[in-house]
């Protein structure tokens, strides 16, 4: 008996709404988003700030203090250069993605750097949040399109 | 207590496998384990299934599929998730099964089939609470890698001669995906930029495979056919991805890992008494980053070894004999994979790619963005026996 041709493929779409429940801690966060402003707490045991903050210290399980404003000036942390192309990418190659450091936090933002050429983006080099424009604002990290160098500062 | 010990190991050829389902690429790995411990399935008391999220080759709850793949008839079955350290995490669950008294023997099962689905996608999907920013993995360890090459000031060349010595270590590993044998230092450096600072031929493949360990405690071990690995110490350790403070090039975790297997294994300096190190090293420069999180290397200076041809197979450290994950990368295979290698050398069953004279050596797993570790120190002696 002759064996049958393999079956290699099968069609099989699949979608999925997910119902996304933030909670308070981080909620904090995301509607201060969607009004342009970065918002930290602190830490009461270990004096860290946490941004984005979560609702209780990963290091300490404390509760985290009132939330407080930053302006949200920062520097890179470190970065990488994403240059190749793959599926579902969104962004054209190549881009910067950095890990921002953003002044009065103890934790990074991972985030785009744009509106300079790779080669001249360097780890310390001072960036500034660009925010979306009025109707684009939301409870996303999608109200900040990326970061760029501040004007006039030292990289 | 009972000492534990591995005493069956198999894995699969790691490649693009679309001649064999999932089931019967895992079958490969675990028929050969339980040939070389010679036992059969109802022998075993417990199997642990180590496996990647179900998005990335689109099966839901494999270890139900698996099961009869498993020989799991009648027999609790655990599956275990931490990311890429799954493997090294499902061993040690496997092993303290036994140390608890909760089996007698364990089978340890991992595998992935990447090439029926795309991981790189799966990485990439949104998440709420942060930027979609569509980059894969590399992106999240990229910069991490620039950041050590910042702190410790090491020259570009390290990671290009990781990429060889490991690729050169995969030529004698019939098992391993990427064979090179002519690889050189310029054809590394002149591969292609993916995320910069890391190159093509210093990232890992996307592969297929499989690897199945027995675990016993000494009755069995000291029965056994052949050699048992002895495990001398074992430790994992968790950190979250977000803390304030948080330093991803030398984790804490990873340090406390390591520190709590060495302790148990009553080594106080570990370059000069393990014999051999098969670590979890899916970007070239994350050799010196590891070396020097697990204390095989004092913090900035890992990339000397590199540069002194220490970890290179014929040096004093060997690093990744079995080609390791640059030679190959069944992510959810891929830490037992790192286990079962440390295991092969202390018995003396490595074949071509065995380090002469191996009698103790590590097996070591990271997951996540370095969130999970995951360490076993195995020996050639059983433990607390002299092991001059």
């Amino acid at each position: 008996m002759s064996l049958p041709e393999p079956v290699t493929t099968m069609a099989s779409p699949f979608r999925m709404d997910y119902t996304y429940v933030a909670g308070v801690g981080r909620s904090v966060f995301l509607r201060g988003l969607a009004e342009r402003r970065l918002l930290a707490r602190r830490c009461p045991g270990c004096a860290q700030v946490y941004l984005p903050p979560p609702e209780f210290c990963s290091r300490c399980l404390s509760e985290l203090e009132a939330p407080f404003e930053l302006d949200g000036l920062g520097a890179v942390s470190t970065f990488c250069v994403v240059n190749f192309p793959f599926p579902g990418q969104t962004i054209e190659p190549p881009y910067v993605v950095a890990y921002i450091q953003v002044h009065g936090a103890g934790t990074r933002l991972m985030h785009l750097v744009r509106e300079v050429e790779p080669e001249r983006v360097r780890i310390g080099m001072a960036v500034e949040p660009v925010w979306a424009p009025d109707d684009q604002l939301t409870t996303s990290l999608k109200s900040i399109q990326h970061f760029r160098p501040v004007r006039g500062a030292d990289a | 207590m009972t000492a534990l010990a591995v005493i069956g190991v198999g894995q699969s050829k790691q490649a693009k496998r679309r001649e064999v389902t999932i089931g019967a690429m895992v079958r490969e790995a675990v028929a050969q384990a339980m040939a070389d411990a010679e036992l059969t399935f109802a022998d075993i008391d417990a199997v642990v299934l180590s496996k990647t999220p179900d998005l990335f080759d689109g099966v839901m709850n494999p270890e139900l599929y698996l099961a009869d793949a498993m020989g799991a008839v009648g027999l609790p079955v655990t599956r275990v998730f931490t990311g890429g350290s799954v493997g090294g995490h499902a061993a040690l669950y496997g092993a303290h099964l036994v140390e608890a008294g909760l089996a007698r023997r364990v089978l340890v099962v991992a595998y992935s089939k990447e090439s029926e689905g795309n991981f790189t996608w799966a990485l990439s999907r949104g998440l709420p609470f942060s930027v979609q920013l569509g980059a894969g993995a590399g992106a999240h360890f990229a910069p991490v890698i620039r950041e050590y090459i910042r702190r410790s000031n090491a020259p570009e060349h390290i990671g290009w001669q990781v990429a060889v010595n490991h690729r050169l270590n995969a030529t004698r590993n019939p098992y391993a995906h990427v064979q090179r044998p002519d690889i050189t230092v310029e054809e590394v450096r002149d591969s292609r930029m993916l995320w910069d600072p890391i190159r093509f031929l210093e990232s890992c493949p996307s592969s297929d495979g499989s690897c199945a360990i027995v675990i016993t405690g000494e009755d069995d071990a000291a029965r056994a056919e052949r050699p048992p690995a002895w495990i001398h110490g074992m430790a994992w350790r968790t950190e979250t991805g977000h803390f304030a403070g948080r330093d991803e090039v030398n984790p804490q975790a990873g340090r406390e890992c390591a520190a709590d297997a060495y302790r148990q294994a009553r080594i106080v300096d570990p370059a000069a008494e393990i014999d051999v190190a098969e670590l979890y090293i899916p970007y070239s420069w994350y050799e010196p980053i590891w070396l020097e999180n697990i204390g095989l290397a004092d913090v900035g200076s890992g990339w000397k070894l590199v540069e002194d041809g220490r970890t290179a197979f014929g040096g004093d450290l060997p690093v990744n004999p079995s080609g390791g994950v640059l030679s190959g990368n069944p992510t959810g295979a891929t830490g037992l994979l790192r286990f079962a290698e440390a295991a092969l050398q202390v018995r003396g069953m490595a074949g071509e790619h065995q380090v002469d004279g191996a009698r103790r050596a590590i097996g070591h797993a990271m997951g996540g963005a370095s969130q999970f570790h995951a360490l076993w120190v195995v020996g050639s002696a059983k433990p607390g026996k002299d092991r001059a």
